[in-house]
């Protein structure tokens, strides 16, 4: 007797009524992405968080680590120290969205998946969050999470409240930063995976990243060029976030507009990219 | 017929492609107002491979089963089930990429069973497998649709898995619907149309058949089409052939199966007919 003589069985149980298909998309990713090469960039990027993580312990007990106190004297807890550190990790932050993004739209173009997703009931944006998740867990995990650790550390070792007292917004400046990034970086990074293979997305995404930061370096005594780099732009308004003065001699709030008119350009092209099937004619 | 517009169909239906106008309503839900609720309650298994490199086969299915809105823990369980059932349960955890073309057939058609569906529609379900497991693909299409209360669509250009699988029949020509039946009563229209050859009088043989009341539907390379009377049967024609002195070389339905039915009627509209 054939096997399914004996294993088909209908199901009777209750489908939930809108499923959270992004959820099931990111979590389905996340697991999917985590293979050796993640696993090894998480640990080269925890190398940062520690020797900040020391500094701020060293700072916290000089007395009892006298030498440590050399180390850490010059150093000072504030909002630039959690600016740089965010900023520190941006070359993390980069390689790990290369590893988790560029395949996340490209291999379901090239295994005509899009027609497995959207013949079930969900939305286009049920699919781009779900696509997006996946590139902002590992890119938060980075970034955001070990810079709120870092701020929970100091809380938890400060002798006093004025640390409290003078950067309450810390934690939301974090936030704010880090989601900015991760939107930015993240939605160039999907667009590429949508528009091309995932290896020539990796590739076009570093290219989008460095070549703007050449033209602006050589053409160092216009200012404004520095609008043509995301980099520069995500930074210019990082600073604004953290209270710090701009790093570069144009307007903030150009370089929120320029992030913005990205984003949005960003979303015109997922959009058009992304289609549930392609009929042929 | 390939490029015909079955696939477009069945992404029209399922809202993967805009519908340039009309409408239409599966199971009493329109498509365009209630595309969530259609897609909760059908399966679809794509011509495409569709597969998501990196999961394994229990992982696909049990994925697809999550996306329609199955608890995780029922998505898992049946995912087991519905493999086995297609004949996968041996290479359930085996990444989806390394499967062969059948193979890959069978998970296609595992993940679009998961969520036991009302409506289930097979997009050339038997494309790239080889004889033995197309003869399995269609037993178990067959076995589903009969034991199961899971209605099936299947587009396919491949008409004999048609007639072995299905009782309704639509064909489709250059995006329109050319014939549309029940497959029985298709055959059945054709059943009194036979081929014959004769050597001897070919026009004494014709002329008796038709004052018995048959009609002579065309002549080609000395073989006739001929339409039998209501209550006529291969008995005439015999009897005519002993009455008229002929030599009887050739005697058969004229159309026997569907690839038939459809190769006459496409050429009933070149023809104008």
């Amino acid at each position: 007797m054939p096997v399914y003589d004996q294993n088909y069985r209908s199901w009777k149980g209750r489908l939930v009524p809108y499923p959270r298909a992004w959820w099931v998309i990111a979590k389905t990713h996340i697991r999917l992405r985590w293979k050796r090469g993640v696993i090894a960039l998480l640990i080269l990027a925890a190398f940062p968080f520690l020797m900040k993580a020391l500094q701020i312990l060293a700072m916290a007990r000089l007395e009892d680590y006298d030498l440590l106190a050399q180390f850490a004297r010059d150093l000072e807890i504030d909002a630039r120290f959690f600016r740089d550190f965010l900023q520190g990790q941006s070359f993390w932050f980069i390689l790990m969205v290369i590893l988790t993004g560029a395949g996340l739209i490209a291999n379901d173009h090239k295994y005509k998946a899009n027609q497995l997703y959207f013949s079930k009931p969900m939305t286009y944006w049920d699919y781009m969050a779900g696509k997006f998740m996946t590139v902002g867990f590992y890119g938060g995990i980075i970034t955001i999470a070990p810079a709120l650790l870092l701020f929970g550390m100091q809380l938890v070792l400060a002798e006093n409240s004025n640390f409290i007292k003078s950067f309450f917004w810390i934690p939301f400046a974090i936030l704010g930063f880090g989601l900015i990034a991760l939107l930015i970086f993240g939605c160039v990074m999907l667009v590429l995976s949508a528009l091309v293979s995932a290896r020539s997305a990796g590739i076009f995404f570093f290219a989008f990243l460095i070549f703007p930061d050449i033209i602006r370096a050589i053409l160092s005594n216009v200012p404004e060029i520095g609008l043509i780099s995301i980099g520069a732009n995500v930074k210019q308004v990082g600073a604004v976030i953290f209270g710090l003065s701009r790093p570069y001699d144009y307007s903030a709030w150009l370089a929120g507009g320029a992030l913005l008119i990205i984003f949005l350009l960003c979303l015109a092209i997922l959009r058009w990219r992304i289609r549930p099937s392609e009929v042929v004619t | 017929m390939n490029g015909a517009g079955k696939s477009s169909l069945i992404k029209g239906l399922l809202g993967l492609v805009p519908l340039k106008e009309g409408s239409a309503t599966i199971m009493g839900k329109d498509i365009c107002e209630k595309s969530r609720q259609v897609r909760q309650m059908i399966g679809y298994m794509p011509e495409d491979d569709c597969l998501i490199p990196g999961l394994t086969g229990v992982e696909l299915v049990r994925y697809a089963g999550e996306l329609v809105g199955m608890p995780r823990a029922d998505a898992m369980q049946r995912a087991h089930d519905v493999l086995f059932a297609v004949g996968l349960g041996e290479a359930r955890y085996r990444n989806v990429e390394s499967y062969s073309s059948g193979m890959k057939q069978r998970v296609k058609l595992a993940q679009a069973l998961v969520h036991h569906p009302k409506l289930l529609f097979l997009d050339e379900p038997t494309s790239g497998m080889d004889p033995k497991g197309r003869q399995e693909m269609i037993e178990l299409i067959q076995y589903i649709s009969s034991k199961f209360d899971i209605s099936i669509i299947l587009a396919t250009h491949i008409l004999a898995d048609v007639e072995r699988t299905c009782d309704y029949v639509v064909m489709i020509h250059e995006g329109r619907a050319l014939v549309q039946d029940r497959v029985d009563d298709l055959r059945g229209e054709y059943s009194h149309t036979m081929t014959i050859r004769v050597e001897g009088d070919q026009n004494k043989f014709q002329e008796a058949l038709v004052k018995k009341g048959c009609t002579i539907l065309g002549e080609e390379r000395q073989l006739l089409d001929v339409k039998l009377p209501k209550n006529g049967n291969e008995q005439l024609i015999l009897t005519t052939v002993v009455e008229v002195g002929v030599v009887l070389r050739k005697l058969t339905p004229s159309i026997q199966t569907l690839e038939e039915v459809f190769v006459k009627r496409v050429r009933d509209e070149h023809a104008g007919l």
